[in-house]
């Protein structure tokens, strides 16, 4: 079975929460992640729409702005808890890699 | 030079990964595509170049849709961002192309795109599948009962044969397309958890040509060996089966243009299919039909009156007929020697009956089966001895078939019908592939035997 859903976030999922932090339309996200990142994280445009109707349906984003088709999103309260939760795991992992190698040991 | 050209490409709802990669070599050759719709993909000539291709899923959207909804569009502007401009679409599904060197996928999650998929199949792919499974069974259940019951009679049908192989076939084409859907699923949710890729769709598209070629052949072959007038009832049958297509399909399109919800459109087809299938099969066919034969000369018949109704009277050519077997006087007799003969088998049926005026003179009743390959044989005498299983003949006996001496009959085996311990004057003689049912209406003696191996046997 595949994993829950959003028991814990995924790269693009974490990134389009991210630029949520702020007020903004759904389209100016798939600029925003790659700028973001420096490029390394891309989202598709398919991938996008579905993640914005699944936040929305979650109530980890509300929509703040309807002018047509396009719609501007904020992070909501729970929105923030996940990428909360998902950013202690991310540090967790930090700091275990860190307990095992050492700190700044990356090849 | 042509401009424009169509494609009837037979991919499987779900096969994005055969589907792109056809539409990218088409786009290679100068091919871009343009439109979809029920007679096939209509392609565009473009200048050839190296174009990418993706096949996306909105499960949100209705093939009765009367316009493109306000969410598809947002998600197509949602690609259009991107630079993926809509090449065509059709139902659920949406085909976009990018003349970008390296664009970004529209989907770049594995799992949203696997449950996009599976939801857009159960609301399209899946359902037609489903049905087309059960009205096959329902038809193999029905076939496999007529055989049971007169396997003879089923096999010596091209008709017959013709619906049992295209039935078979159906059943074959929607039971792969069934499990090779929940197949592909299975691997993909696997792919999903262990390293978050996504499973290539593998669609059976050469099967699928294949076995939709062989049902044209057998059609093809139905129709050669039906010949003249039932090959154009053939003809006809299946014109009035396109026009209940087009019917279909020109209502839908119709309601749609007329702007009438998804809902409404959805439940008008499929009303219009039933009553349309129901008004081709009970009334519009056999009208056809009748029309068609009361303008044909009726072949070797004639009919008379007696006490006031009318009967008809055959003068077809018997093989064996009484006069060969004893002295007939001046009876009148219908002569009636008729059949079916398909690729593998034949049912001859012959009945020399006296006219109503002239009850109770003699009469001779036959049937020759034949098998065109030895190994039907077997089965087709089992059927015969065992098709009055659950009849009763005289006293309320048991019918039932027991081997006697072949050689007064020169023929290779030969089984007489009892009723109980009660011998019958009823006989079925085996001469090579050919099996020959008699029941005269008198004993033969040894002579008229032999006349009988002679005119019927081989």
């Amino acid at each position: 079975m595949p994993r829950a859903k959003f028991q814990t976030l995924t790269e693009q999922m974490f990134y389009i929460l991210l630029c949520l932090k702020e007020e903004c339309y759904g389209l100016d996200i798939l600029d925003r992640v790659p700028n973001m990142t420096g490029n390394r994280v891309n989202v598709g445009s398919g991938t996008l729409y579905n993640l914005l109707e699944q936040f929305l349906e979650a109530g980890m984003i509300r929509e703040t702005k309807v002018e047509g088709r396009r719609r501007s999103y904020i992070l909501t309260g729970k929105g923030r808890e996940m990428l909360e939760k998902e950013y202690r795991r991310i540090q967790v992992q930090v700091s275990d890699y860190q307990r095992i190698f050492g700190e700044g040991e990356v090849k | 030079m042509r401009m424009t050209k169509r494609l009837v490409p037979q991919f499987t709802f779900y096969d994005r990964t055969g589907i792109e990669a056809l539409l990218e070599k088409k786009a290679e050759e100068g091919w871009l595509l343009e439109k979809i719709s029920n007679f096939g993909w209509k392609l565009k000539r473009i200048k050839p170049k190296k174009i990418h291709y993706a096949v996306t899923y909105f499960p949100k959207v209705s093939a009765f849709d009367p316009k493109p909804s306000e969410e598809l569009l947002r998600f197509q502007e949602f690609c259009a961002h991107t630079g993926w401009k809509l090449a065509a679409s059709t139902a659920q599904m949406q085909i976009f192309y990018n003349e970008a060197e390296n664009p970004i996928p529209i989907e770049t999650d594995p799992e949203i795109e696997l449950e996009n998929i599976e939801a857009s199949a159960k609301k399209s792919f899946l359902p037609a599948y489903w049905a087309w499974f059960a009205c096959s069974v329902l038809q193999m259940v029905l076939l496999l009962y007529r055989l049971s019951e007169d396997f003879i009679g089923v096999i010596s049908s091209n008709v017959n044969l013709f619906t049992g192989v295209s039935w078979i076939i159906l059943f074959l084409m929607s039971l792969m397309e069934i499990l090779g859907f929940y197949s592909w699923r299975k691997k993909g949710r696997k792919a999903i958890e262990t390293d978050g890729s996504f499973v290539p769709t593998r669609g059976f598209r050469n099967i699928v040509l294949a076995l939709s070629g062989l049902v044209m052949i057998c059609f093809a072959a139905l129709a050669v060996s039906l010949g003249g007038k039932y090959g154009l009832i053939l003809l006809i049958c299946t014109g009035t089966y396109f026009l209940v297509l087009v019917t279909v399909w020109g209502i839908t399109e119709g309601m749609k243009k007329l702007g009438f919800h998804a809902e409404d459109t959805r439940l008008v087809t499929i009303i219009a299919s039933i009553v349309l299938s129901i008004l081709l099969v009970i009334v519009m066919i056999p009208k056809v039909i009748e029309a068609i034969q009361v303008r044909w000369p009726k072949e070797n018949q004639t009919t008379y009156t007696y006490k006031g109704s009318v009967f008809t009277s055959y003068q077809d050519n018997m093989p064996l007929k009484l006069e060969d077997l004893t002295d007939i006087g001046d009876t009148e007799y219908s002569y009636y020697f008729r059949g079916d003969e398909s690729l593998i088998a034949s049912e001859m049926t012959g009945n020399q009956h006296p006219h109503m005026d002239q009850l109770g003179a003699d009469d001779l009743n036959y049937a020759i089966y034949e098998v065109k390959f030895s190994f039907l044989f077997r089965s087709v005498l089992n059927d015969l001895l065992h098709r009055f299983d659950d009849w009763y003949g005289m006293n309320d006996q048991p019918i039932n078939y027991r081997e006697v001496d072949a050689d007064p009959w020169n023929a290779d085996r030969v089984f007489q019908e009892y009723a109980g311990d009660e011998a019958e004057n009823e006989f079925l003689l085996c001469y090579g592939n050919r099996i020959v049912f008699i029941r005269p209406d008198f004993v033969l003696n040894e002579e008229q035997m032999k006349t009988v191996a002679e005119k019927l046997g081989k």
